[in-house]
């Protein structure tokens, strides 16, 4: 569905230029921005603080010479990246970049140890049923809290597993809320990049039939009672098509082949096709449960993207650039107030919006209230660098080797 | 056996298994629930409803077994298909009308009596499926050898499971967010896509 163009015609000497991309001399300065950060220097000393943090949380800082050359180039990446925002005041197009090559490490990691441990892209029975990860949790919720009942009650500490995992995605929360979604899931920048191959090529101004944006809440209703029914993480097992990027059972039989032929439909529309020709990210803005989990739990979270009423022009350049459909545009009736854009509870805080915003009117600010767009921007690098460090480093050395044909 | 004994017997198979009937429940009636007004008298309504369809649905269970008595040499199995997937159509049906209201055949259907009695329906359909449980009081049923022995041991094994079923209505003041009523009417349709895709897979006997 497309709405009309209601903004003000643009002048002659624009025509031709992308509506998104803001001018060269346009050297609008966000809220919480530090007023020098376009400059070299500035930009350099927020790199560096950034590339600190990474060295603290993904080094072992008792032996650093342990760290070979790709923890070294993994650092020096993301602090690159820190600096290409700074300088260049573009958070989403460079934070795309590194969460493709997350989702890229991960893949290659994940993939490699399955062909080297297993030698097949499928997993065994006796492996386990299906791999896990926070998707699959936040859909099989019950089903784990039953099962750390039942670890806590029978005194087997040893499986304490999944409580360990809910401190860690509290903490995570607590750090950056919905902003996972965004900057440290590894599965996210599939579809994001995707989303972005086309440029230019793309659909524009697409916005969402009513209701339909409810959809990973759905999802995540459903799958949640359907897996207590059969203690079985089911969103996985018949649903999730990130699983082509990690493991599955082998299709041994019929109900296998099935679910492989589901799912496996599902990754052809939601993280190729969808994203390739909308450039949004269907998957995670359509499809993902933890999306829907996250945007309910990641409130705790003090960042917010906030709208200033007094900049906002109302040209709906936010709601059209919005991958994740997250940004809701009132008719434009009632108070000047009521038609600003209202951010969902779903937004990941990817800092598109921001990047397209031609008034400089959206901003990253903790309880909308404190600018806090450099301290969002340095904490979400951090932490996701600092799980990207789990497995992007091992995925060059990988890739490095095989290319140069010295094996794993 | 004496009654007593029977009704304490079907108490006790209900109150032990009666979790299993909250799993088989739970993907048919959470959904609804949760889609519909946040009005707790209307909360009352549904969950009644829909364990007077199962109740129902025991019930005339019983007194077929009660009269086969020692005849039934198996048990019917083949409702079960039939019965998830018309429980299925319906749930998809529900949750196209609540997703096109604007639809003038969906706002007609929204305000006839019957759709109001949705749950009747679906606890009766989801009461004659045969889970676990059930099959353990079925067995037990086709050696009783007489009617009202069937009804009593029945309407105490109904008795036991619904302490389980009760508290789903713990979740309703989660419907005061109209944003999760709207996500709780999409949890309905695939609610009805996979209770439809059950039923067609036992019809077809794929599982």
């Amino acid at each position: 569905m497309t709405e009309k163009d209601d903004r003000k015609l643009p002048k002659k000497e624009d025509l031709g230029k992308d509506p998104e991309e803001p001018a060269a001399e346009e050297k609008r300065i966000h809220p919480g921005e530090f007023s020098a950060a376009r400059s070299w220097v500035a930009s350099l000393v927020i790199a560096a603080a950034s590339a600190a943090a990474i060295f603290f949380l993904t080094f072992d800082v008792s032996s650093p010479a342990n760290a070979g050359w790709p923890q070294w180039t993994w650092a020096a990446f993301t602090s690159g990246i820190a600096f290409l925002i700074m300088k260049t005041g573009r958070v989403s197009r460079w934070r795309a970049v590194f969460f493709a090559v997350m989702a890229w490490g991960f893949v290659v990691r994940f993939k490699a140890d399955l062909l080297g441990l297993k030698g097949s892209a499928f997993v065994t029975d006796a492996a386990q049923e299906v791999p896990y990860c926070h998707i699959a949790l936040s859909s099989s919720i019950l089903n784990s809290v039953y099962n750390q009942y039942l670890a806590v009650k029978s005194g087997a500490w040893r499986e304490w597993g999944p409580l360990s995992l809910g401190f860690l995605w509290l903490a995570v929360t607590l750090a950056l809320g919905q902003a996972w979604c965004s900057w440290v899931c590894w599965f996210g920048g599939l579809d994001d990049g995707f989303s972005r191959l086309l440029g230019k090529f793309r659909l524009r101004k697409l916005s969402l039939p009513p209701g339909l944006r409810d959809l990973p809440a759905g999802v995540l209703i459903f799958f949640v009672v359907v897996s207590m029914t059969s203690l079985k993480p089911e969103f996985c097992l018949w649903a999730c098509p990130l699983k082509l990027t990690t493991g599955f059972l082998d299709p041994v039989d019929a109900v296998r082949k099935a679910q492989l032929a589901i799912f496996a439909t599902i990754a052809v529309a939601t993280l190729l096709l969808g994203p390739l020709i909308l450039g949004k990210r269907v998957f995670c803005g359509l499809v993902c449960p933890f999306s829907a989990w996250q945007s309910l739990f990641g409130r705790i979270n003090p960042f917010r993207v906030t709208v200033d009423a007094g900049r906002c022009t109302k040209c709906r350049a936010c709601s059209w650039s919005c991958p994740t459909f997250s940004i809701e545009l009132p008719p434009p009736s009632g108070t000047a107030a009521a038609a600003l854009p209202r951010i969902l509870p779903y937004c990941n805080r990817c800092g598109e919006c921001v990047d397209v915003c031609p008034t400089g009117a959206i901003s990253y600010t903790v309880l909308d209230r404190v600018p806090a767009r450099t301290l969002f921007i340095l904490t979400a690098l951090a932490l996701g660098a600092a799980v990207g460090g789990l497995f992007v480093p091992d995925a060059l050395r990988m890739t490095v080797a095989a290319l140069t044909g010295g094996g794993r | 056996m004496a009654l007593t004994g029977l009704i304490a017997e079907g108490l006790g198979l209900g109150l032990s298994t009666g979790l299993y009937c909250l799993g088989a429940c739970a993907p048919v009636l959470v959904p609804y629930l949760l889609a519909e007004e946040p009005r707790f008298r209307r909360d009352l309504m549904v969950v009644g409803q829909f364990l007077l369809g199962r109740l129902a649905a025991y019930l005339l269970l019983a007194v077929v077994v009660g009269l086969a008595g020692a005849r039934l040499t198996a048990m019917p199995g083949w409702v079960t298909g039939p019965a998830l997937l018309v429980c299925g159509l319906v749930l998809l049906g529900y949750a196209f009308m609540r997703g096109a209201p604007r639809l003038d055949a969906c706002a007609r259907a929204s305000a006839s009596p019957a759709v109001r009695n949705i749950p009747l329906l679906m606890g009766f359909l989801v009461g004659i499926n045969l889970c676990p449980p059930f099959m353990a009081g079925l067995v037990r049923l086709a050696t009783i050898g007489s009617v009202a022995g069937c009804v009593a041991y029945f309407t105490a094994f109904f008795a036991g499971t619904t302490v389980y079923v009760l508290p789903v209505l713990l979740a309703a003041p989660l419907k005061s967010v109209e944003r999760l009523r709207a996500a709780a009417a999409i949890a309905c349709g695939l609610s009805g896509l996979w209770f439809a895709g059950l039923g067609l897979a036992k019809l077809l006997r794929l599982s």
